[in-house]
């Protein structure tokens, strides 16, 4: 295990390597400060540039980015009332009220630094966890597989803002585009309308750059935007008695930690979710509830570090099941599939020095967040200065270029083009995106298993339930199936008092 | 673009449910003799289901009521627009049919244009930074990650390129 850890120790902190991972965090700050651009957005920018490296720097560059781009997002929240990614949404009122009460500084000072103690507990916990729960993953059967496929896929598209009916049209969608293509098991090309390109089955970047990039263009040029106003505040003295805030608010910190990795490890729920729920925890259990949404100290450190722990555990599941967690580690998933890395329980044995690698690399990532950070809020008024108008025709040649990049031909452009329309109009009616991604991702893996268990069992359902974790992980999916219903009757008379 | 109304969603589900079941029930069905007894088109019939129901889920509950924030965020963004996203697609597209015979560097060039003068900029002012830009990303992809992107027009010159 030790010449494991020092090869990708080795590797890691090439010359080449930390250039990257300079690079990728460069990019991720300013594509995350940027509201309208997400941090999904940025590892799925980073698609095309990665596919050209081995394991190791392709999944820094993108553990970098989104780490970088996840606490970027709270800058525009404290300058402008807007968060730069979703995940910052949930505590942009309290960040901006302690702008406008002078304490700009204060506030970023605080994303900043909770940001990077959540992405290395997250970080921590991931390398701790993650390979013992690898060996007890070799053990797992399809039965396993196909319900912790369908417990992430069901979290995804339940437990997303919105309705479950939505998440559920999502998620069909997602697993339907997933079937395009050769059916492995009975080798009859599906869905592929006498069109040889399609025989292969619809790439992943492409799709990824069309929903999360190409959709973004579109919305930024069906609507009219808002002209905001950037508050022209003092930003120094970052640092400056953070020691004692932190400490005053270690408990928070600390439930932001344990919440956020947990919730980021449950497969199909990430960062944004966990920013929401650690936020409204610490509320709840709050000595001064009455401060949230006014500037609560306690409040933007709880969900500051929730989210980037999150977006470290999710990880978790990622490489020790080969499902993923988030939008994000949907990418990183499909890029180590890709390169020949399969995730999973195996990747421990097969490529442990890219394991290794990947942990490290989160480390590096949140401790150089540090003093990048520190950058990126100094100049936190130049960066949000640069205008969309400019930026989003620069980034659509980007995605064209970047599709096309990846098998050189370009139907691949087309495939980015038409996920773009599907993704915006997603968008419009209010149909989750996240669902459909995963359903991409997993739907080879749940259907693969899921005819497996068929055949094992002769057609008999009740197989599925006899393995002790296989029936604990469905009786887990089959209550969150059950929820909307219960929560239904509880609304009912509230629905009644309102006609509409 | 139309704001769709979630009843108007919820038919169109069904229908592309529908639409679904119909493309899997025309698949070949299980090998007879084979250990497989579910066919290619087995799963993909289910997601039609699933799809099918959520849509007339969706179609008899209707509308919800707008969550916070829901509404106001609606009415800041105002009527979508048509014609600038309808130029985002019709430069992808021209990129699908036009690229190889035109070039990269020429049909980057004349999308960026157009979009940054959508964009409020000045025609001398884009043309200089869809210039460098171009360069820029040619630069980056063709030399230093090797994807051949097309020469197009520039093919006489391609010594320089």
């Amino acid at each position: 295990m030790m010449a494991h850890i020092l090869s990708a120790a080795a590797e890691l902190f090439s010359p080449y390597v930390m250039a990257v991972i300079l690079g990728s965090a460069v990019f991720g700050l300013f594509i995350g400060a940027i509201p309208g651009l997400t941090a999904t957005m940025a590892t799925a920018l980073l698609v095309p540039i990665t596919f050209y490296m081995d394991p190791v720097p392709a999944v820094a560059a993108m553990v970098t980015a989104s780490a970088m781009a996840m606490f970027a997002g709270d800058i525009p929240s404290a300058l402008l009332r807007m968060p730069g990614t979703p995940a910052s949404a949930a505590y942009t009122d309290d960040a901006f009220a302690l702008t406008k009460k002078g304490m700009a500084h204060v506030s970023l000072g605080i994303c900043l630094l909770t940001s990077a103690i959540g992405g290395i507990f997250g970080a921590l916990v991931l390398s701790l966890f993650a390979p013992p729960l690898a060996s007890l993953a070799l053990k797992f059967s399809s039965f396993e597989y196909f319900w912790l496929c369908l417990l992430g896929l069901t979290t995804s598209a339940f437990i997303m803002q919105g309705s479950p009916i939505k998440g559920i049209i999502s998620l069909s969608l997602g697993l339907f585009v997933s079937t395009i293509g050769i059916d492995p098991v009975s080798g009859v090309p599906r869905f592929t309308f006498g069109a040889p390109s399609l025989i292969g089955g619809v790439s992943l970047v492409p799709v990824m750059i069309g929903v999360f990039a190409v959709a973004e263009i579109l919305r930024f040029y069906a609507h009219r935007n808002p002209k905001l106003a950037l508050e022209q505040v003092e930003l120094k003295g970052v640092f400056s008695g953070q020691g004692r805030i932190l400490w005053r608010e270690r408990k928070a910190i600390a439930q932001g930690n344990v919440l956020g990795t947990l919730i980021g490890i449950v497969p199909g729920a990430g960062a944004d979710i966990a920013a929401w729920i650690s936020y409204s925890v610490a509320k709840k259990f709050s000595r001064k509830p009455e401060e949230y949404g006014r500037g609560s100290e306690e409040g933007l450190a709880a969900a500051g570090a929730a989210n980037n722990a999150a977006v470290s555990g999710a990880y978790i599941p990622a490489l020790v099941f080969g499902i993923p967690g988030d939008a994000i580690t949907a990418i990183v998933i499909g890029v180590l599939f890709m390169k020949g890395v399969n995730p999973g329980p195996t990747i421990f044995l097969n490529n442990p020095s890219t394991v290794y690698g990947i942990f490290m690399a989160f480390l590096v990532a949140n401790l150089l967040m540090i003093p990048l950070g520190w950058v990126a809020i100094r100049c936190g008024r130049v960066i949000l200065k640069a205008r969309l108008a400019i930026l989003m025709p620069v980034i659509l040649v980007f995605c064209m270029v970047g599709s096309f990049a990846v098998d050189n031909t370009v139907t691949a452009v087309g495939v980015a083009l038409a996920f773009g329309v599907i993704g915006y109009f997603m968008e419009e009616t209010g149909i989750p995106i996240a669902p459909f991604v995963l359903g991409i991702v997993l739907g080879p893996l749940v259907e693969q298993n899921f005819l497996t268990s068929m055949m094992k069992s002769g057609g008999s359902f009740i197989a599925f339930f006899d393995r002790p974790i296989a029936a604990g992980l469905a009786l887990v999916t089959i209550i969150i199936w059950l929820s909307p219903l219960l929560a239904l009757f509880r609304r009912r008379p509230l629905l009644q008092d309102n006609p509409d | 673009m139309v704001k769709f109304h979630d009843r108007h969603l919820g038919v169109m589900m069904v229908a592309l449910g529908a639409v679904i079941i119909g493309l899997a029930m025309a698949l070949p069905g299980p090998i007879t003799g084979a250990h497989i007894a579910y066919g290619p088109g087995f799963f993909p019939s289910l997601l039609g289901v699933a799809t099918m129901l959520a849509g007339v889920a969706l179609a008899i509950r209707g509308p919800q009521a707008a969550k916070d924030g829901d509404a106001s965020d609606a009415e800041a963004k105002g009527r979508p627009r048509f014609a600038a996203p309808l130029l985002v697609l019709g430069s992808m597209l021209a990129y699908v049919y036009l690229s190889d015979t035109v070039g990269f560097l020429p049909m980057s060039m004349v999308i960026l244009v157009l979009l940054l003068m959508v964009g409020g900029m000045r025609f001398v002012s884009a043309l200089l930074l869809s210039l460098a830009t171009s360069i820029a990303i040619y630069l980056l992809f063709s030399k230093v990650l090797m994807v051949p992107l097309p020469r197009g027009l520039l093919q006489p010159w391609a010594i320089w390129l």
